[in-house]
């Protein structure tokens, strides 16, 4: 904080770099089982642990009107098969200082594996075992039911995800992406184990999964440990289902879900997206960046290190197999919240209005070049990435390009990107907060409607 | 955008301070799982501390500072400082304008935070390998010419409150560990936390900036420490010319903390709106993190606690169904310690059952000790967080410096597991009768609120078929 004397070097510039050395995307190795279950391979030896993942390429879209039952049938695949119980699997996999969990998300799901090398031949005994022979005894659906009527409970006292169910329920309609994420109270009871049994045989055959492998292996140990296990699991013909696509918004709204005693409120400001297989993905990934993707973005520069509005500030296209949305999110006071909002609109104007200027533009290029290979550390960061080309269809080299494709944008792509994708004047302004607080500081921007944590109009 | 919200996202925001003491103490390297982390380390005259791990594999550089400072070394009637003058070190120095700092890492193709514990401040800064320099420069900076002005003060005040809402105040549970080392650590500078208190930060003055920085952002009180694709004598050089000028501060005044053992049980009933489901917190004073002590109680708390065969999720979980989630959570710091056992209780449970259970566990294990089974267990479960722990750059360049500042020994890195192995089976149930005792436990009740029940509690009754 004094003025120091001279020194050896010029402390008032930046240095500049040196020479860099080309960071290239590490390359895997794909191979099919007999039955026809693929297998892609990251060998990575710089850790002696190995994760093994099973994906089904189908998830919480294929619930119908049973919500949630694709997270209940993935729930129970550790929790009971033909030759261990739910005690059983968990003592074994806890006393290898393993990891073994599943679950479902929206387009797919998963079984993992995580575990010392040393230790994979009996992990990969209770994987298969989880996957093949799973019995979904009715005393764990009780289980699972009764945890997940909890949690749900447990979630409708956080502002942020009353928020966000709200912002999907807007933005999707009755498409299921709109759906409760954890289900409702009715369709968490209504769910069976007929149902659970039905949709695993239906959803979970080879042709319709694939298992991605990374860290402590070579691929041809690995890859002759999964046809001795998984070479038995027949084939099957997948359901197809087809969903109503919802409307696009025609004029800015207003929806606010009253949670009594918020100090802060959760705001989203947003529309419809792109699904991630989009050939324009990467630019909107880069117009994102910039707008409200990192730290030095638009909007949290604005409403954090200029307004002190909010801890922090930011934008996503969440881009799913089928549809997207885009949506900006900040935790704001009560009393700044009509504020965040009308600042939030003025930078979804403004980047539509006006070109960025190439600093900003090469700050932003500069951003996502070189944390790409940060984030290319570790196996299991690798491993989720193939795993993305496999699941939403991308083109093989998608990561080998993905560089060079950020690098040739222009700020007319930016500009041409944003307004194509990016509509500030028909917005669902979403937000859950002290209605008491805030609601009469809202008008402004549109017709307000109050709802409770299930969407239901209060007024 | 679809908020996937699961409990373990709940307890993110709760367990964040307890993970990230657990995950320091688990950074231990298996002597047989993993390559051995080399390294450097050597001080410079004006008393900083150099740790340098040189690795090809990957084309990145983690640049790592930690300041021997934390919210402990706070006056009482300023709780919440240290954090709050971490966020005014990105503001920017003599030479880097305000807001920069981050404007170059990310322009260069990096990333940075910062975070502010009960006993450090550090620093990191990743980076593609050929900009390392601008790491040093950056760092130099800040420890050199650190710049505070008003306009920058004014602004983190307000960020910093909204942190704070966000993290505890409008957060299910969020207070749980405020709320610990009130009790637990009573009339020591571990009372409060480092989020703090919002009031205290509006009345702090210009001038004790300065002094805060004159006195603890001194090269005698940090250490740098990088790990990744650099070479170590070209380093070494461009360090003696970023760092070398920095002049030696006074030594660093380190607060007493005398720690008094409880003679009787305390109860604390929370009540906070935002309680959906009840909880109860059983904590106890611990060991420091250097003492053997520390590991045994650690393993204890995980057979305890951690994973769905863990003795409290077993009963408490999954045979009563009285609760939703328990959790262990060891808490280990430089010169106090605590343990604690969490339990959220499903809905309609009396908090007192929860109790009840929990202490029923506690008397198990201090009278019969744990299995064999277990034992070995917990042993299996160190080595595989010893061979996970230092994957990334970062975090081999963070618990090298970590392990050098608070045990006196970098090379923990690569034999802490042993310091699990040492633990016998006696050592847990030694260390359950110690630690564990019914004189010395603090309970604390986080309640449901009677008119803050909107949602009917599930019917257990409507089973469908």
């Amino acid at each position: 904080m004094s003025a120091r004397p001279t020194e050896i070097l010029d402390r008032t510039q930046p240095p500049s770099p040196a020479a860099s050395s080309p960071a290239r995307f590490p390359d895997w190795i794909e191979h099919t089982l007999s039955n026809g279950l693929k297998v892609i391979i990251y060998e990575q030896r710089t850790a002696a642990t190995i994760n093994v993942r099973l994906y089904i390429k189908s998830g919480a879209t294929a619930d119908g009107t049973k919500l949630r039952l694709a997270a209940m049938t993935y729930g129970l695949l550790t929790r009971g098969t033909t030759s261990r119980d739910a005690n059983a699997i968990a003592e074994e996999i806890d006393f290898l200082g393993a990891d073994l969990s599943a679950g479902a998300g929206l387009d797919n799901a998963t079984l993992s594996l995580s575990a010392l090398s040393k230790h994979l031949d009996k992990g990969l005994d209770l994987f298969e075992d989880a996957a093949l022979h799973p019995t979904f005894p009715e005393k764990e659906l009780e289980f699972l039911r009764q945890q997940s009527l909890n949690r749900l409970q447990l979630s409708k006292s956080d502002g942020g995800s009353l928020a966000g169910e709200a912002f999907s329920r807007e933005v999707y309609q009755s498409h299921p992406y709109g759906n409760p994420s954890l289900g409702t109270e009715q369709s968490l009871n209504a769910i069976t184990t007929e149902d659970v049994k039905r949709y695993y045989r239906a959803f979970a055959v080879p042709n319709n999964a694939f298992i991605a492998v990374a860290g402590d292996v070579d691929a041809g140990t690995i890859i002759a440990k999964l046809e001795a296990r998984f070479k038995a699991w027949p084939q099957g013909v997948v359901p197809e289902i087809k969903f109503d696509l919802p409307k696009p918004s025609e004029k800015t709204q207003v929806i606010l879900v009253q949670k009594d005693g918020a100090v802060q409120s959760a705001v989203h400001v947003g529309h419809l997206g792109v699904p991630r297989n989009h050939p324009d993905y990467i630019k909107i990934y880069v117009t994102n960046m910039l707008l409200g993707g990192y730290f030095g973005s638009r909007l949290n520069l604005n409403l954090r290190e200029q307004h002190g509005y909010t801890y922090g500030a930011g934008s996503g296209f969440s881009a799913h197999l089928l549809l997207g949305d885009f949506s900006t999110s900040a935790q704001v006071r009560n009393e700044v919240t009509a504020d965040a909002i009308r600042e939030t609109l003025a930078e979804l104007h403004r980047i539509t209005a006006e070109p960025v200027s190439k600093s900003e533009l090469e700050e932003v290029k500069n951003y996502i070049i070189g944390t790409f290979a940060i984030q290319n550390e570790t196996a299991p960061a690798v491993m989720n990435r193939i795993s993305l080309i496999e699941l939403y269809g991308l083109p093989r080299d998608y990561y080998q390009t993905f560089r060079e494709k950020v690098a040739a944008l222009t700020t007319n792509d930016i500009l041409e990107t944003a307004q194509k994708y990016i509509h500030p004047d028909r917005v669902h302004i979403v937000l859950s907060g002290d209605a008491k607080a805030i609601g009469s500081s809202l008008e402004r921007f549109g017709k307000v409607s109050v709802q409770d944590a299930d969407g239901n109009s209060v007024s | 955008m679809k908020t996937m919200l699961k409990l373990a996202a709940v307890l993110f925001a709760v367990m964040l301070p307890f993970a990230a003491a657990s995950a320091q103490s688990n950074a231990a390297n298996a002597k047989f799982a993993a390559k051995p982390i080399k390294f450097v380390e050597y001080d410079l005259p004006n008393g900083l501390h150099v740790i340098l791990h040189e690795d090809h594999s990957v084309p990145v550089v983690a640049s790592y500072v930690l300041y021997h400072v934390g919210s402990k070394d706070e006056r009482p009637d300023r709780t919440g400082f240290a954090h709050f003058f971490e966020h005014l070190m990105f503001e920017g120095t003599d030479n880097i304008k305000r807001g920069e700092i981050d404007k170059y890492v990310s322009g260069a193709g990096g990333n940075l935070n910062a975070s502010t514990g009960f006993d450090q401040t550090d620093y990191y800064i990743n980076l593609p390998a050929n900009q390392l320099k601008l790491a040093l420069w950056i760092e130099s900076e800040r420890m050199m010419h650190g710049k505070v002005e008003e306009i920058g003060i004014e602004t983190q005040r307000k960020v910093v409150k909204e942190e704070r809402k966000v993290r505890l105040d409008n957060q299910p549970y969020g207070t749980i560990l405020e709320q610990l080392a009130a009790n637990a650590f009573m009339g020591t500078p571990y009372s409060w936390t480092p989020i703090g208190s919002a009031q205290y930060i509006d009345l702090a003055k210009a001038s004790e900036f300065q002094d805060f920085y004159k006195t603890y952002y001194v090269p005698n009180n940090a250490t740098l420490s990088l790990a990744g694709d650099l070479d170590i004598e070209q380093t070494k050089k461009l360090i003696e010319a970023y760092f070398g000028p920095i002049p030696r501060g006074k030594d660093v005044p380190r607060p007493a903390v005398t720690v008094t053992p409880p003679t009787a049980p305390k109860m604390v009933d929370v009540k906070k709106d935002n309680t959906p489901l009840p909880a109860t917190i059983l904590a106890w004073q611990g060991p420091k993190e250097t003492e053997p002590d520390a590991y045994a109680l650690e393993m204890l708390t995980q057979i305890l606690g951690t994973g769905k065969s863990s003795r409290l999720y077993k009963q408490l979980v999954d045979k009563s169904q009285a609760a939703v989630e328990v959790e262990a959570f060891p808490f280990f710091q430089e010169k106090a310690g605590m343990a604690g056992l969490l339990a959220i209780g499903n809905s309609g449970v009396p908090i007192e059952k929860l109790d009840e259970m929990l202490k029923a566990e506690i008397e198990n294990v201090k009278q019969n000790g744990v299995s064999d089974e277990e034992y070995q267990k917990s042993i299996n479960q160190q080595e595989t967080g010893a061979a996970s722990a230092n994957g990334s750059m970062q975090n081999r360049a963070k618990n090298l410096a970590r392990y050098h500042t608070f045990y006196g020994n970098a090379n923990l890195v690569n034999t802490e597991l042993e310091n699990y192995l040492k633990v016998t089976r006696d050592d847990l149930k030694r260390v359950a009768n110690k630690y564990l005792t019914k004189e010395g436990v603090t309970v604390i009740h986080y309640t449901v609120p009677v008119q803050e029940a909107p949602t009917p509690a599930p019917d257990n009754s409507k089973k469908p078929n």
